[in-house]
C-alpha cells in the first residue's frame, strides 16, 4: 500500500509543486498544498480517485488560493532567472518569468485551467470532469484565459517573438 | 476558432508549460512528505530491547564529541559538504537497511549540533517515531558516560497532531539538571526535523507527565524554548542600511558554521563598481528572519537583500550543511521591475539571535558579516561577546572580540577576581554606535599581576540618563 502511495507521489508530485508554484508565485504556498492535497488524497482513498493527476491538482488549486496569505510575501515580486545575463538562455528566462508573471495576473479559475490544458495536457472533458463544470465553460474559460494573456505586454511579446 | 488563432493559443500554451516546468522548485522526497508521515499513523508501540538485539550496525557520520556537554569546543566548519560514511561491520546479522536521519547532539550551555547518522531502524517507523529511534539508536552506539540517559528508554509511543508530536516513554535514566537540560534539547531538536511539527510534548508510558529526574515535563517544548537563549531572533526587528548610492559587485562569500560556539556566520565580500566617498563602501542591505514552514532548509529563513550589489554570475549552486546553526544558503539569481540585486536566503535550524555588522576591508571595499547565535550567556540585545569563551583558561592579557550597538559606541569592561572585587577595568570603541546595524570591537585586557586564578569579566555600556550598567555580559575566566 505504502508502495502504491510513494509510486503515486513520485510520478505526480514533481508536476503538481511545479503547477502549484507557477499559479501561485509564492514556493512555500505551493509545496504546503501539495503536501496536503496528497494527504486529501490518502483521506479519500486511491480507489475513489479516478484520475489521481487531474483530482490532485485540482485540490492543491483549491488549496493554494483558499490559503492564499492576505499580504503578499515580498519576494513574490521579485521573479527567478536561473540563467546567465546577456545571452539568449538569458532572455529565455526573462520571457519564461515574465510569462509565468502574466498567467498570475488571470482569475483564478482561468489560471488553473490554463495550466490544467497545457502544462498537465489534458482534454476539455477531462478538465471539466475534474473541475466539476460543463466542457463549453472550459472552452470559454480558457479562450478567455488566452486572450487575456496574450494582451499582456510581455506574454504578446513572447508570442510575437516565437511566430516570427 | 480560427486556424492562426488556434495556433497561436499552442504556441502560447506551449511556452507556457515550458515556463511552468522550468521553475526552480525544491522537491520533498517521498519518506520526508506529509503523506508518508500520514501512513505511519496510528504510531504504534516500538519495544526498544527488541531493536536494540536486532539493530546492532550503526554508521555515525562525522561523529563528533559532542555528546551531553563532554565535547570540546569546535574548530571552525566552514561549507561542509555532507562528510562520506564510514562502515562499522555488523557485529550481529542485520535486518533492517540503515537509514540517514539528522540528529541533533547537546552541548553544554550551547544549542545542541546537528549531525547525520545512519542506523538500523525498522522501515515500519516513520515519522516522529523513527527519529526518535534513531536518537537512541546514536547514544547506544557511542556509548560513554552518556549512555545512561538512554540505554533503558522504551519508546511506548509516538505520534503526530498538526504541528504536535507527543512522544511517550519509559525508562528515561538522565540524572541532575545538566543532563536532563540536554535530554530536552536533543529530543526537541531531533524530533521537531519531522516536517511540520514544531512542539514535542513527551509524556509517560499512560500519557502523563514526564518525570525526569529533578523536572517534571508537563508541557509542549519548541526549539526556541529550549535552546537556552533569552530572547527569539524572530523578535530581532528588521535590519536595514539605507547606504550610499554607489554599485557594487560581490567579491565573494562564504558560510562559516562554528566561527565560535554557536556562532552561525554569513560573511560577503562587497566591492564598489564606481568611486566611493573617503574610500568607504556604505552598501544598502535589509534583513529579515521569518519562519519558513514546510521549508526543506529549515524551519526558519534569513533573508538578507543586496539590491546594489550585482548578482552572482553563474549563481551559484544551493547549499547544505550538516551541521547547524546555518543549515543551507541559496543564492538565487533575481530579476526585479526596476534592480538587479542579489539575495542570499539562509536556512537555519532555530530562531536564535542575530545580527549584521559590516566592517571596511579596503579602499572602496567591505565586509558585511550575517552572525547568527553565539554562546546564550555572552548574547543579549546590544552586546554580544565572541571571544573569549566562558571558562577558558587565559593569559594574563587576552582579547576580548564581539559586536555591539550602544551609546556613543562605547563598551566598557571589568575584571573581577574571585571574590567578587574590580580588579581592572577599562573600555573600547566599537565601529558603530547606536544603530540598527551593530558595530565590531576587538580590545586587550589584562589581568593585573596581584591577581590569578578565577575571575569574572564583564562587558557592558554605560545608560546616558544615569550611567547605570546595560546589558551586562558576564564570563568566568580562569587566568593562569
Amino acid at each position: 500500500m505504502t508502495t502504491d502511495w510513494a509510486g503515486l507521489y513520485d510520478r505526480e508530485y514533481p508536476r503538481l509543486l511545479r503547477a502549484l508554484t507557477a499559479l501561485g508565485g509564492d514556493s512555500d504556498a505551493a509545496e504546503d498544498a501539495a503536501q496536503e492535497a496528497f494527504v486529501r488524497a490518502h483521506h479519500k482513498g486511491l480507489e475513489g480517485i479516478e484520475r489521481p493527476g487531474a483530482w490532485l491538482l485540482v485540490v492543491g488549486t483549491r488549496e493554494l488560493f483558499r490559503h492564499r496569505r492576505r499580504v503578499r510575501r515580498e519576494r513574490e515580486g521579485w521573479l527567478e532567472a536561473r540563467a546567465e545575463r546577456g545571452d539568449a538562455a538569458f532572455d529565455a528566462a526573462i520571457d519564461r518569468a515574465d510569462l509565468l508573471a502574466a498567467l498570475r495576473q488571470l482569475p483564478e479559475r482561468q489560471r488553473a485551467m490554463v495550466v490544467a490544458r497545457f502544462y498537465y495536457g489534458l482534454a476539455y472533458d477531462e478538465i471539466a470532469g475534474a473541475f466539476g463544470v460543463r466542457g463549453g465553460t472550459v472552452g470559454a474559460t480558457l479562450h478567455q484565459g488566452l486572450a487575456k494573456l496574450r494582451q499582456l505586454h510581455l506574454a504578446g511579446k513572447l508570442a510575437r517573438g516565437m511566430t516570427r | 476558432m480560427s486556424g492562426d488563432l488556434e495556433r497561436e493559443d499552442t504556441i502560447l500554451g506551449t511556452a507556457l508549460s515550458r515556463a511552468v516546468d522550468s521553475q526552480h522548485v525544491r522537491e520533498t522526497p517521498f519518506e520526508r512528505s506529509r503523506l508518508a508521515l500520514r501512513l505511519a499513523r496510528p504510531a504504534r508501540s516500538f519495544p526498544f530491547g527488541a531493536l536494540a538485539a536486532v539493530a546492532a550496525f550503526v554508521l555515525l557520520l562525522g561523529a563528533g564529541a559532542y555528546l551531553l556537554g563532554r565535547g570540546t569546543p569546535a574548530e571552525p566548519t566552514p561549507s561542509e559538504p555532507p562528510v562520506a560514511a564510514t562502515t562499522t561491520p555488523a557485529p550481529t546479522a542485520t535486518t533492517f537497511p540503515d537509514r540517514e536521519f539528522r540528529v541533533f547532539f547537546a552541548r553544554d550551555q550551547l544549542p545542541p549540533l546537528a549531525k547525520t547518522v545512519r542506523v538500523e531502524v525498522d522501515p515500519a517507523l516513520q515519522g516522529v517515531s523513527a527519529r526518535v529511534t534513531a536518537l537512541v539508536m546514536a547514544h547506544r552506539i557511542e556509548g560513554g558516560a552518556s549512555a545512561e540517559g538512554w540505554n533503558k528508554i522504551d519508546l511506548v509511543a509516538g505520534r503526530s497532531q498538526g504541528d504536535l508530536a507527543t512522544i511517550a516513554l519509559d525508562g528515561v535514566g538522565v540524572r541532575g539538571s545538566a543532563s536532563e537540560i540536554a535530554f530536552l534539547k536533543e529530543i526537541v531538536y531531533t524530533v521537531t526535523e519531522e516536517p511540520g511539527i514544531r512542539q514535542v510534548l513527551l509524556t509517560d508510558r499512560a500519557g502523563g507527565p514526564l518525570r525526569l529526574d529533578q523536572i517534571v515535563v508537563d508541557k509542549a517544548y519548541t526549539r526556541e524554548e529550549v535552546f537556552g537563549y533569552d530572547f527569539i531572533g524572530s523578535d530581532v526587528p528588521t535590519i536595514e542600511n539605507d547606504g550610499g548610492d554607489v554599485k557594487h559587485e560581490l567579491a565573494g562569500w562564504k558560510v562559516t558554521n562554528e566561527v565560535t560556539p554557536g556562532l552561525g556566520r554569513l560573511s560577503v565580500e562587497l566591492r564598489a563598481l564606481g568611486a566611493t566617498t573617503g574610500g568607504r563602501l556604505d552598501p544598502r542591505f535589509k534583513a529579515a528572519l521569518t519562519r519558513c514552514d514546510g521549508c526543506e532548509a529549515g524551519p526558519w529563513q534569513l533573508r538578507l537583500d543586496l539590491p546594489d550589489a550585482a548578482a552572482l554570475n553563474p549563481a551559484p549552486p544551493y547549499q547544505r550543511f550538516v551541521t547547524g546553526p546555518i543549515s543551507a544558503i541559496d543564492v538565487p539569481h533575481t530579476r526585479g521591475p526596476a534592480d538587479v540585486g542579489t539575495i542570499f536566503l539562509i536556512g537555519l535550524d532555530d530562531a536564535r539571535p542575530w545580527r549584521v555588522t559590516i566592517e571596511p576591508t579596503g579602499n572602496g571595499t567591505a565586509r558585511l558579516n550575517v552572525d547568527i547565535g553565539g554562546q546564550p550567556q555572552q548574547v543579549n540585545k546590544n552586546v554580544a561577546v565572541y571571544a573569549p569563551v566562558p571558562g577558558a583558561d587565559t593569559a594574563r592579557t587576552f582579547t576580548v572580540s564581539g559586536a555591539a550597538r550602544v551609546f556613543e559606541a562605547n563598551v566598557a569592561w571589568r575584571v573581577r577576581d574571585g571574590a567578587g572585587r574590580e580588579v581592572a577595568t577599562g573600555h573600547t570603541l566599537a565601529t558603530l554606535g547606536t544603530s540598527p546595524v551593530w558595530g565590531t570591537f576587538e580590545t586587550q585586557v589584562t589581568v593585573p599581576a596581584s591577581v590569578s586564578g578565577n575571575v569574572t569579566l564583564e562587558m557592558f555600556w554605560a545608560s546616558p540618563k544615569d550611567g547605570g550598567e546595560m546589558d551586562v555580559v558576564s564570563i568566568p575566566l580562569t587566568v593562569r
